[in-house]
Order: structure tokens, then C-alpha cells, then sequence
């Protein structure tokens, strides 16, 4: 097998390779069968032969004693050329040797002379031992095997092995190829595990997904190292800067300046230091999810709160709408606010700067689906998004130019953990991007974490 | 006194009377008489049918309902065994005549082949038997004991050639050549004494073909047929072969003219008339029988059975042979009343000759329009 190893061959080309074995071996079975049936047919058509000279023997032995009894006014000859017609046997004569069968003499005996077999019987009813002996040829054990037999002999196992064949290859691809095309995607939780999957494959789907999770969960702490060190970068910045202001206490005046900058710095990047790093923790972490029965509208307007000011900033218009009644969904409302508030702050950025104010809109609704499920929007006026992208909810995969790629990875993470799942497709009301997460009216264990 | 005396011879008389009367009421358990029937059956062959066959049957049965009166006043009985066999066995006369001996045979009617009926003879040498048709010269060999109620070949050949020379017109060449069939015994000899009666007359025997089995290939006779060109074709062979060689050659030389021997059958019993391969084949055969009721007219019980209801089931020479022997047995048990077998043996060595002698002489009936129609019976024989 070692020879076929680099060979750039695909599975199909592998299983037939495995099939030569086999069929090696049922052509030789074929051939025994053929040689076997052969046999048997061989030995079956001269056992009738005999079966038929011994029979053809009696009458003829019977026709011709009547003639030898007889005597001179019997017709021998033309009986025996009449025989010789009727019977269809190659030749008949009268053996006058008593010793022929041997001693005493037999009824019957036959002798195999060549190819012919040669069948004798006594004469009925005449006093002198003599013989009736007719020919025949035999069949020889090549003429036994025709093409006739062989077809036979070789039809079972031919329609085996490619019966065997088609089966292998067709259950190859439905439960072999096509499991491992889909590996990925079920590895990254992008589609479920089928049932019909085999065991095997279905384990490696498992290991795979905990291995990327392994794999994100290693890139996210390569990420809280990285921002540590900016903070300590930031810090060590400030500790000079605050350096700086210390020997400053000569000039008052540029000891103000010098620390309202640094005021400024300090305001301005510490939310940012601040967000990145709840990202980058949640991104590497479980997320814990301690859910309560409790109204979703106080969540959704908090979300909507957290974004105000950010919206107004952006000239944008946030609407809502809402369902008649309470909205009792099992939910962590501090972790699915953070869910919504990023799906509104990305709504509000994914708007193009150059429009209208009047085209400038995020609006987040909440339906009741019949499927036992709420359906939370949140759609935008933006250009839209790619929803054939798998990478949506991967980290780091923001279209920003300033975005950390955490946001959609971190609301995905919770809404799964809530025992939901989220959608994204084109707004038909407001043509841009459409996100919504659906999650059970009646969540299935109160303070599940994701 | 004188009339004491006569009542005394009266009471006497009366007792010699009743004494007499008392004497033949018992009747005496009559003598069984073993009759044996052994005849050879080929389904191919219509003179061996299983319409034969039945008709044989009947003709039996009818043979002892109309001689069993006339028995039992002479203290017989007759009891019929028939046996049945292929034709294509001959070898089974020799072994149903050796099973009749054994189940005490005392008259065997053999069969009506001549080879057949020869080797059944084998079988029962001491058993008297006669054939219904055997025509072989061997038949006259066997002796007194084994008899035939078909003349000789030699008088049918003879009234054969005799009929055939005076057919031929004058400006015709008087040549003729024979088909026969080598395996048959009969036919053979048929040919031999015809051969011998024709050369005195002055008929010329151009060729003589053998032929073998019952449809014989004639592709081989043809170019001599042609070449010879004679005045007739003698066929002395059975029917089935005989039609096949009417058929053959009349296709070839349509105006070739048949002659047979005895063995194109009878008027209902025969490849020969009603073959509707013969066509408009002309010719004459000889046979040992007559037509049924000219046959019948000349015995006791066929003029009995003339008159009976069930005559007209009968039509076969076979059917008239053995009733003529139902009525010849009579006559021999009556006139000798053996006791035994061993008498009957004597008996009928002595008064079988005459009594089973050929009955009818020859006949000749001509083949016309597929039929075989009687001529004239030839006088020779008996």
C-alpha cells in the first residue's frame, strides 16, 4: 500500500483501489465455479448417455435377437442399418466373443474406446452367448465448458462486485465525503450535526469545535496581553506625563495646560480602555448568564438609553416597537442590554456619514413568533451586510476601521448563552442590515450560563 | 297275467325312461378351451390402431357369444386371452407365446406379420397356432401345428403378375421394377415369387430396390425409376410404407402404375386408401380376404352375425380371420371333443389343415381415387 502513497488520488480512486483484492479473488472463485459446473455437466450428460445406451442397448439387442432367431430368412443387416437410424447411435454390430465382459458373462458391460463409449448386452432369448454392442461418443470434458457456463458461472459474482461497487461509493458520499465537507462549518457551530452522520465523524466534529473554541479562547488571552501591555504603555505615558506636571511647578500657567491635556487624555481613552478590556474578558471567558423571568421592554429601552447620546452625536434616529402586553421572556438583563446595546451601536456606525438626517434610523422592534420564541430587530437604513458571511459573529472580523471585532462575537456568545440563536438578513422596511435574535418566551433553566 | 305282463313291461319302460331322463338332466362342467390372442400394435401404423385394436377386441367377444351355444352342447367352454404388444419388439411373440404355453394354452391366433408370427412359433412349438395373415413360404415349414389363414405368397404373387400382365397395354414394354422393404420378411418373399411367375409370363424385371424403415428415403430410387421407365412398380410392402412410396414416386413419375402384395391393408384399414398423399396414384393389390360380407357368407356364425345388430361395428380382414377361426375351433371340439390339450393337439394336427386352411382365395381390389375398392376375388386357393 505504501507505493500508492503519493499518489494525488481522491477517495474514490483509494476504495477502488481496495476493490482490486477482492476482485482478484472472485475472478478466481468464477473461474473454479466455471471449471466445477463444467464438471458436473460433464459427468450429468455422459451418465445419460449410458443411461441412454443402456436403454437404446435393450431395444436394439431385442430388434436383432428377433432377427437371429429367425435364422437365414431373418433380415439382419437392414434391421441393424434400421436401428442404426432410429436410435441415433453412431454404430451397432454383433460381438460373437462370449469374453468380452469377462466371465461369467454379464447382462451389460461398457468399455470406453477413445472418445466412443461402447455399450454391450447380451442377446435375448439366443442360446450362444453373443453381444449386442452399440457406439457412442462421449462428451469430452472440454466441450463442457462453453461461454454459455462461463456467463453463468462469472454473473453472480460480477453482479456482486459492482452492485458492491455502486453501494460502497454511493455510501461513501452520503455518509463519508459530505460529512467531512461539513466538518468545518459544525465545527464552528455554523450548522448542527446531523443525526445520520457515523459515530466517528460526529466525535471529530466535537473535538474539532472544542479545539477552535480551545484555539479562540488562546487568541483572546494573546489579546489581554497585548491590551495590558497598551494599558501599562498608557500608564507608563501618564506616569511621565504626571512627571512632567510635578516639574512644572515653576511655570503655573503651563502646569495648568499641561494638566487639563492630561485631563483630556485620561477622559478620552479610559471608556475605550475600559470597553476593550470587558471585551477582550468576555471574549475569553464564559459569560455568565443569570436569567429571570422579567419584561424585556426595560432592557431594550436601557439598551436604547446607552445609546443616545452616541446617536444624537451621529444624527441618528432611534425608534421602537413594542407589543401590547408584557414581554416575559427568561433573560439576564444586564447581559442581553450589552447584547442589544451592541447590535444598536453598530447599527448607529454602520450608517453612512454623508446621508440625511431623515434617512439616518436604527429601529428595534419585538414580535411574537409562533414558534414559542421572541424575535428582538434590530434593523438600520445602513448599505446593508454581507449575509452569506460565516464570519459575522467570529472575533476579531470588524468592518470598522477603529472596531476591535468583539462586539457581534460577544452578543452571538450571549444570546446562545440564553438559548437563543441570531439571524442576519436585509431589512425589507429600511434596506440595511437586519439583526435579530430570537429567544424562548419560557427559558428552559432559569440561571443558565453560556 | 298277459295284462300284469304289460303293465309290468309298461312300469318298466317308465322306469327305463325316467332312469334315462334322470341321467342327462345333470350337466357336465364343460371343458375350458384356452384361447390366446398375441397381436403386435404400432400407434404409427392404422392396420395397428387402437381403433384395430378395439375393433379385434369385439370381434373376439363376438366369436364366442355366437359359438358358445353351439360349445355347450358339446361340453365346451371357450375362455380368450389377448396380449398386446409393439411392433417394433417382435421379440415379445416368442415371450407372450412362452407366457401362453405356461397359462395353458391350447390355440394361439398369432400375429399377422410373418416374421413376427415365425418367431412366436419359437416360442410354442408344441402349442397349435394360427396366424391371421402370415403370407411367408416359412409358415408351410412349421408344420401341421402352425397354420395361416392368408394363402401363400406364391398364389398371391401369382394371381398378382398374372393381373399385372394383363394390364399392360400391347405397345407398352412389359418391364417393371420392385421397391421393398429389406427388413420385411414377407415382403421379400412376396417379391421372390412373383419374380419366378412373372419371368414365365414374359414380364422382364428391370430393377430391384431395397428400401429400409417406414419412410424410406427414395431420392436414391428416383434416377433408376426414371431410367427404367416400366410399365409398373411392384410394392409388396406394408401400408405406412407403401404410402410413402406411392406418395414419393407418383410425384416423380405421375404416371408410374402400382402393384402391391398383401399389404396395403384392407378397405378401412390402411395408410394406403384415404391417404390423401397418394393423389390420383393408380394400381392393384392382392390380399388373402374379401370384402367382410362376402367373407362372412361363406361360415355358420358369420352368417349369424350377418343378421345380428352389431354386424356393422365390424370391417376389418383381421376381425373376419377371427371369427372364421371362432367357427372353424367350434367345428374341430365338436367333431373330435378332445379332453385335454394334449388331444386338442392331435386334433387339430389332424383336421387343422383342412379346417384352417385359406378360406378365400385371392382377391384383387384396385386403387382408385385413394381408395381401395374390391375387384374380383381370383378363384385361386381354396
Amino acid at each position: 500500500m505504501i507505493v500508492f502513497r503519493d499518489k494525488n488520488w481522491e477517495i474514490r480512486d483509494y476504495v477502488l483501489l481496495s476493490w482490486i483484492g477482492p476482485g482478484l479473488l472472485a475472478i478466481i472463485a468464477s473461474l473454479m465455479v466455471f471449471i466445477l459446473l463444467g464438471w458436473l455437466d460433464y459427468q450429468n450428460n455422459n451418465a445419460r448417455i449410458v443411461a441412454d445406451l443402456e436403454r437404446k442397448s435393450q431395444v436394439a439387442a431385442r430388434r436383432i435377437s428377433a432377427e437371429i432367431l429367425l435364422g437365414e430368412h431373418g433380415s439382419l443387416v437392414p434391421v441393424i442399418e434400421l436401428l442404426n437410424q432410429e436410435l441415433a447411435i453412431k454404430n451397432i454390430h454383433i460381438e460373437n466373443d462370449s469374453s468380452v465382459c469377462g466371465s461369467p458373462a454379464p447382462e451389460t458391460c461398457s468399455h470406453r474406446s477413445g472418445e466412443d463409449m461402447l455399450f454391450f448386452r447380451k442377446t435375448p432369448h439366443i442360446d450362444t452367448v453373443s453381444y449386442v454392442v452399440i457406439t457412442h461418443p462421449m462428451r469430452s470434458f472440454w466441450s463442457s465448458l462453453n461461454l454459455y457456463l462461463l456467463l453463468w458461472s462469472a454473473l453472480p459474482v460480477f453482479l456482486t462486485l459492482v452492485t458492491g461497487l455502486i453501494l460502497q461509493r454511493l455510501f461513501l458520499r452520503q455518509f463519508v465525503i459530505d460529512p467531512i465537507n461539513s466538518l468545518v462549518p459544525a465545527a464552528e457551530r455554523q450548522a448542527s450535526i446531523p443525526d445520520h452522520w457515523p459515530l466517528e465523524i460526529k466525535a471529530i466534529a466535537r473535538n474539532l469545535a472544542e479545539s477552535f473554541e480551545a484555539r479562540e479562547q488562546s487568541v483572546f488571552a494573546m489579546l489581554a496581553k497585548g491590551v495590558v501591555h497598551d494599558i501599562k504603555t498608557f500608564l507608563h505615558s501618564l506616569l511621565i506625563a504626571t512627571e512632567l506636571v510635578r516639574e512644572q511647578q515653576a511655570d503655573p500657567e503651563k502646569r495648568v495646560v499641561r494638566l487639563e491635556s492630561l485631563f483630556r487624555s485620561c477622559s478620552m481613552n479610559l471608556p475605550k480602555i475600559k470597553r476593550i478590556i470587558e471585551l477582550t474578558l468576555d471574549g475569553s471567558r464564559e459569560i455568565p448568564i443569570r436569567a429571570i423571568n422579567a419584561d424585556l421592554a426595560p432592557t431594550i429601552c436601557g439598551a436604547i438609553e446607552a445609546n443616545l447620546d452616541h446617536a444624537k452625536a451621529n444624527s441618528v434616529k432611534i425608534s421602537v416597537f413594542l407589543p401590547d402586553g408584557e414581554i416575559t421572556v427568561a433573560h439576564d438583563p444586564v447581559q442581553l442590554e450589552r447584547a442589544l446595546s451592541n447590535l444598536i451601536k453598530n447599527g448607529i456606525e454602520a450608517l453612512p456619514s454623508g446621508d440625511s438626517s431623515s434617512k439616518r434610523q436604527v429601529h428595534i422592534s419585538v414580535t411574537n413568533e409562533d414558534n414559542g420564541l421572541f424575535k428582538t430587530s434590530v434593523e438600520d437604513t445602513g448599505s446593508g451586510i454581507d449575509c452569506e458571511s460565516t464570519n459575522l459573529f467570529k472575533p476579531t472580523r470588524s468592518k470598522k476601521a477603529h472596531g476591535a471585532g468583539l462586539g457581534l462575537y460577544v452578543t452571538e456568545k450571549i444570546v446562545r448563552g440564553h438559548g437563543g440563536y441570531i439571524r442576519v438578513t436585509r431589512s425589507e422596511d429600511l434596506g440595511g442590515a437586519n439583526f435579530s435574535f430570537y429567544l424562548p418566551k419560557v427559558s428552559p433553566v432559569d440561571g443558565r450560563q453560556a | 297275467m298277459k295284462q300284469l305282463r304289460n303293465i309290468g313291461a309298461m312300469a318298466l319302460s317308465f322306469v327305463c325312461l325316467g332312469s334315462a331322463h334322470a341321467a342327462t338332466k345333470p350337466e357336465a362342467t364343460p371343458t375350458q378351451v384356452k384361447l390366446f390372442f398375441i397381436e403386435a400394435l404400432d400407434p404409427k401404423d392404422t392396420t395397428s390402431s387402437q381403433r384395430f385394436q378395439q375393433e379385434y377386441e369385439l370381434a373376439i367377444s363376438k366369436g364366442k357369444e355366437f359359438t358358445s351355444s353351439q360349445l355347450k352342447n358339446c361340453g365346451f367352454e371357450l375362455t380368450s386371452t389377448t396380449y398386446f404388444y409393439g411392433a417394433s419388439d417382435p421379440i415379445q411373440a416368442k415371450e407372450q407365446a412362452e407366457r401362453a404355453t405356461k397359462e395353458g394354452a391350447w390355440l394361439l391366433i398369432g400375429p399377422r406379420r410373418s416374421n413376427h408370427y415365425l418367431i412366436l412359433a419359437k416360442g410354442a412349438p408344441e402349442i397349435p397356432s394360427i396366424s391371421l395373415m402370415a403370407s411367408s413360404d416359412e409358415i408351410g415349414e412349421l408344420g401341421n401345428i402352425h397354420l395361416t389363414l392368408s394363402p401363400a405368397n406364391s398364389e398371391m404373387a401369382k394371381a398378382a403378375a398374372e393381373e399385372a400382365a394383363g394390364r399392360i397395354p400391347k405397345d407398352q414394354s412389359k418391364t417393371y421394377v420392385a421397391v421393398v422393404s429389406s427388413d420385411c420378411l414377407a415382403c421379400k418373399n412376396f417379391e421372390k415369387h412373383f419374380d419366378k411367375i412373372a419371368s414365365a409370363i414374359g414380364l422382364k424385371k428391370a430393377a430391384s430396390l431395397s428400401v429400409v424403415g417406414d419412410q424410406p428415403d427414395v431420392t436414391k430410387l428416383s434416377e433408376e425409376l426414371k431410367r427404367s421407365h416400366p410399365a409398373f412398380i411392384l410394392l409388396p410392402n406394408y401400408s405406412i410404407v407403401t404410402t410413402h412410396l406411392i406418395s414419393a414416386i407418383h410425384s416423380m413419375l405421375p404416371n408410374a402404375f402400382f402393384v402391391g402384395g398383401d399389404g396395403w391393408g384392407d378397405p378401412q384399414f390402411g395408410f394406403v386408401q384415404n391417404g390423401l398423399e397418394v393423389g390420383d396414384a393408380e394400381g392393384f393389390t392382392v390380399r388373402g380376404f374379401p370384402p367382410m360380407r362376402a367373407g362372412l357368407s361363406t361360415f355358420k356364425l358369420g352368417k349369424n352375425l350377418m343378421i345380428s345388430p352389431q354386424f356393422s361395428n365390424l370391417e376389418s380382414s383381421s376381425a373376419l380371420g377371427i371369427l372364421s377361426i371362432f367357427n372353424q375351433t367350434a367345428e374341430l371340439l365338436c367333431k373330435t371333443k378332445p379332453k385335454t390339450n394334449a388331444e386338442f393337439v392331435k386334433a387339430f394336427q389332424k383336421h387343422g389343415p383342412r379346417l384352417f386352411s385359406p378360406p378365400w382365395g385371392t382377391s384383387i381390389y384396385n386403387l382408385e381415387r385413394r381408395n381401395i375398392v374390391f375387384l374380383k376375388s381370383s378363384g385361386v386357393g381354396r
